[in-house]
């Protein structure tokens, strides 16, 4: 009885070791349709925010369904753990993965690009690609994407206070840093491994040295003392700084500080909506503001690139991003441009109406600022312990 | 007096479940979760006598070998044994797979229960084992191996739930994301706004063991009359 | 048919060890010179050595003071309420207390997130003090009373009392208990992910962050640093057993009644 337990274990083992090899991917899109219908597409991405799952799940998923017959499963993980999960796979020649689309950008998509991560030439396989806006599509925070990714969503930093407890709102980040003076206790940010931590640091440095900030070989030791001067009035005295934007939103909800922040001008009009925020949640645009793009991509051993291919399509046709861009899920900046789409569609992005958490847009193209590239990313986290310390 | 505060120090942190009216669920996460921690409990209470019974009574120059091979497991880091298994487990093509996740929290669970039934094994005496070293294996275990370890089976099944809840990491490097639990919910939502949301999950990570724990006392309790009855 | 068990505990063994393997290839090129230097390392290896043995030795201490008093003392109702803890996966208890101390307790006196740790301590020590009583409690089930009866018989002090007539058949448990603990709390990541600072991290959590947060150019420093820790521990332990084996012995002999 036992041998037989064995030696089927082992048969198991042999059997799913075997027939591994890699996926292909079609031609063309309407090839890659029809290979894909009746399958099931394993879609990752960071999973932190409701909006954002429900609009897949909600939205999205039922309209694949009827129009491909392919269902979309959403799993949620943090961006750098399935990177670090393919980078395994790589190592341990894994040719059929778990993962079939993903959402990357920044950092990630530069290590994931590294090291030979992505299924490349998806452009030309994706009719709704053409419509992209090029600029934002080109290159990703610096390094260029070479048709490895597909932009997905173009948003910018913001900050959103408390009206009911900030009367006169600062207007520059100097002004911000007398503010956490006057006001001991009530701002920080997430520490600096995190996405928006790392991005508030990358402000204060254009806020201090402008465009030459970009060259600069390291950070300036002048530069970190001056943000550690910060801390002794940031909550907790910055002895302890939030993990993730998660936990900053679960303390400005809460009403413990009065200022959160965040990529995608409008991603409070939900929140406020649902009654997580207070009622008098308003946008803030200091001196700048950087602008980010994210992007779609398909890893190296998807076993379903063929529908991820359709998937990509899909989010990108102008009736499915302009129902992103609404607030009634997520309220995510498109990715297309606007002169590209036909005079309704184009209609209906410009008068999506304003909610009252959003900032002026205006003040805020004429503030938007690209975003640095990877290095000084690392670069602000290895030299940021001097203020944490 | 004294008894007193030593209780409200050990019931104390409970209050904390109390802060929000939770609302119970049932889902594929659940299910999950139940099944991982019956197959992996059953798994443990029977490897683990086994071997235990075998360190104890075998004879050979490998014994000691053997037992530090099965001891060291428990002092790699849990983090750095998750990577290395991961690129084993690929080769075989289970990762994102029921058995992948199984194979692997079995290895976390397994030297802990090892452990506690040798010790409990050499703390009740050979000499009480001694008289079953004849029996036929199947008699062996249900007349004397199980009533006299039924509380350590009760610790042992207890420990393994414990230490299954408590898996996030590994269960969703190797599941890749793909085998949801409720710890690896929870660990999202921990993340979130909802405070009643994590006190849900909360509850559901203490119950499961305090159910499963008691329902096991009750069926050992039953087994060993019958056994008894039978003798 | 426990041969079986043996083997397949065996094969269930040598998957971790494969990580070793692993760990191995994966540190290769990690300049450990430059480790020691970084701050932050070492930083971290000074709180979680501190946090570590605080909470081990204390739960080591609580938890055999507990046996002792079911045992000699016949306060039988612990038996019932320290299994209470033993419930409670890590993760849940780290929540559980970040609810209690968030705002400060009692009465805004240790508030969770400081760089004491104190509150990282008092978790682990409400969660391994069971665990403990457990591992030693069969020990003093045991143990032969009139070892004890003789001492007392001898007029020895209690603290004497204790230590011929009890210690010597604790040690077992209790190295296996303190290792157990020091590694799985040197590198742990749930509970001071959930109530630790970020700055100093402990050891887990600091290369967790290290291996997930793209900093992909020094993750054979955070795979060189488990290495190092893996050995130290596996060393640690061979070290004391090996120390205490011949004692060991001794006592194991003379159980057997």
């Amino acid at each position: 009885m036992k041998r037989f337990l064995i030696v089927g274990l082992m048969l198991v083992f042999i059997v799913s070791a075997c027939g591994q090899e890699q996926a292909e991917v079609a031609e063309t899109f309407d090839e890659a349709a029809k290979a894909s219908e009746g399958t099931t597409v394993n879609f990752y991405l960071w999973g932190g925010d409701e909006g954002i799952n429900r609009y897949l799940d909600d939205y999205v998923a039922p309209r694949l369904e009827s129009s491909y017959g392919i269902e979309l499963n959403r799993v949620p993980m943090d961006t750098a753990e399935f990177v670090r999960q393919l980078s395994l796979d790589k190592r341990a020649d894994r040719e059929r993965g778990t993962i079939d689309l993903m959402w990357i950008n920044g950092d990630n998509f530069r290590n994931a690009a590294e090291a030979d991560l992505l299924t490349g030439g998806l452009l030309e396989r994706i009719p709704n690609a053409t419509l992209l806006n090029e600029a934002a599509q080109a290159t990703d925070a610096g390094t260029p994407t070479n048709g490895l990714e597909v932009a997905w969503g173009n948003v910018q930093f913001v900050l959103h206070y408390d009206a009911a407890n900030v009367q006169n709102p600062p207007e520059t980040f100097e002004e911000l840093r007398r503010w956490t003076e006057e006001n001991p206790g009530r701002f920080t940010y997430p520490e600096v491994t995190d996405f928006t931590g790392n991005a508030f640091v990358r402000h204060l440095l254009y806020a201090k040295y402008g465009d030459a900030s970009r060259d600069m070989e390291t950070i300036p030791d002048a530069f970190w003392d001056e943000l550690a001067s910060w801390s002794p009035n940031l909550w907790k005295q910055g002895q302890t700084y939030p993990k993730s934007l998660a936990q900053l939103d679960q303390l400005y909800a809460s009403g413990e500080v009065w200022m959160t922040m965040g990529f995608n001008e409008r991603r409070a009009e939900a929140e406020v909506n649902a009654g997580v925020f207070p009622e008098g949640t308003r946008a803030l645009v200091l001196d700048h503001s950087i602008s980010s793009t994210h992007f779609l991509a398909v890893p190296f051993n998807a076993s379903n690139p063929n529908g991820a291919l359709v998937v990509i399509n899909e989010l990108l046709a102008p009736e499915v991003q302009l129902m992103k861009q609404r607030d009634t899920y997520w309220g995510d900046g498109t990715s297309l441009d606007l002169d590209k789409l036909d005079e309704r569609d184009r209609e209906a992005f410009l008068s999506l109406d304003d909610g009252s958490t959003y900032p002026d847009p205006e003040l805020l193209s004429d503030r938007q600022l690209p975003d640095y590239g990877p290095d000084v990313i690392d670069q602000i986290r290895e030299g940021w312990t001097r203020v944490a310390r | 007096m004294r008894r007193l505060v030593i209780l409200v120090l050990i019931l104390l942190p409970f209050s904390g479940l109390f802060t929000s009216v939770p609302t119970f669920f049932f889902d594929d996460a659940i299910i999950n979760t139940v099944i991982q921690v019956l197959v992996i409990v059953s798994l443990n209470v029977w490897l683990s006598i086994g071997t235990a019974w075998w360190l104890l009574f075998t004879e050979t120059k490998w014994r000691t070998f053997i037992e530090w091979f099965l001891f060291l497991p428990l002092f790699i880091p849990a983090l750095a044994g998750t990577f290395g298994m991961y690129i084993a487990l690929a080769r075989f093509g289970l990762v994102g797979t029921t058995i992948g996740v199984l194979i692997v929290l079995l290895v976390v669970t397994l030297p802990y229960s090892i452990r506690l039934a040798y010790n409990a094994m050499s703390v009740i005496g050979r000499p009480m084992f001694e008289q079953a070293l004849f029996m036929p294996p199947l008699r062996r275990y249900r007349d004397v191996l199980f009533p006299l370890l039924s509380g350590t089976i009760q610790t042992i099944a207890l420990m393994s739930t414990v230490i299954v809840l408590g898996q996030f990491v590994l269960i969703q490097l190797i599941g890749a994301g793909l085998i949801s639990t409720v710890t690896t919910r929870l660990y999202q939502v921990y993340a979130g706004n909802d405070v009643a949301l994590a006190l849900q999950h909360t509850w559901l990570l203490i119950l499961i063991p305090a159910v499963l724990y008691i329902a096991i006392g009750w069926g050992i309790r039953l087994g060993v009359k019958i056994v008894k009855g039978r003798l | 048919m426990s041969r079986v068990n043996v083997l397949l505990s065996m094969a269930v063994s040598l998957l971790p060890l494969t990580a070793l393997v692993f760990l191995f290839r994966e540190s290769v090129g990690a300049d450990v010179w430059g480790l020691m230097q970084e701050e932050t390392w070492r930083a971290s290896l000074g709180v979680t050595l501190y946090v570590t043995l605080v909470s081990t030795l204390c739960s080591l201490v609580l938890g055999t003071l507990a046996a002792r008093a079911v045992y000699v003392n016949g306060q039988n109702w612990l038996l019932r309420w320290l299994k209470w803890p033993l419930f409670v996966p890590h993760i849940a208890s780290a929540y559980l207390f970040y609810l209690l101390f968030a705002d400060g307790f009692p009465f805004g006196l240790i508030e969770a997130n400081e760089r004491h740790h104190l509150v990282v301590i008092v978790t682990y020590i409400w969660k391994e003090v069971p665990f403990v009583f457990l591992m030693v409690l069969g020990t003093y089930a045991q143990l032969n009373t009139g070892y004890r009866d003789m001492a007392k018989t001898l007029q020895l002090n209690p603290w004497r009392q204790f230590s011929v007539a009890e210690w010597p058949f604790l040690v077992k448990p209790l190295l296996d208990s303190f290792w157990i603990l020091v590694a799985f709390i040197s590198f742990a990541y749930e509970v001071p992910a959930l109530l630790g600072v970020t700055f100093p991290k402990l050891l887990g959590v600091l290369a967790y962050d290290r291996l997930t947060t793209g900093l992909f150019l020094n993750e054979s420093e955070a795979y060189a640093v488990a290495l190092i820790w893996t050995l130290f521990l596996f060393g640690g332990v061979l070290l004391t057993y090996v120390l205490t084996a011949k004692h060991r012995r001794r006592i194991e002999k003379g159980v057997r009644r």
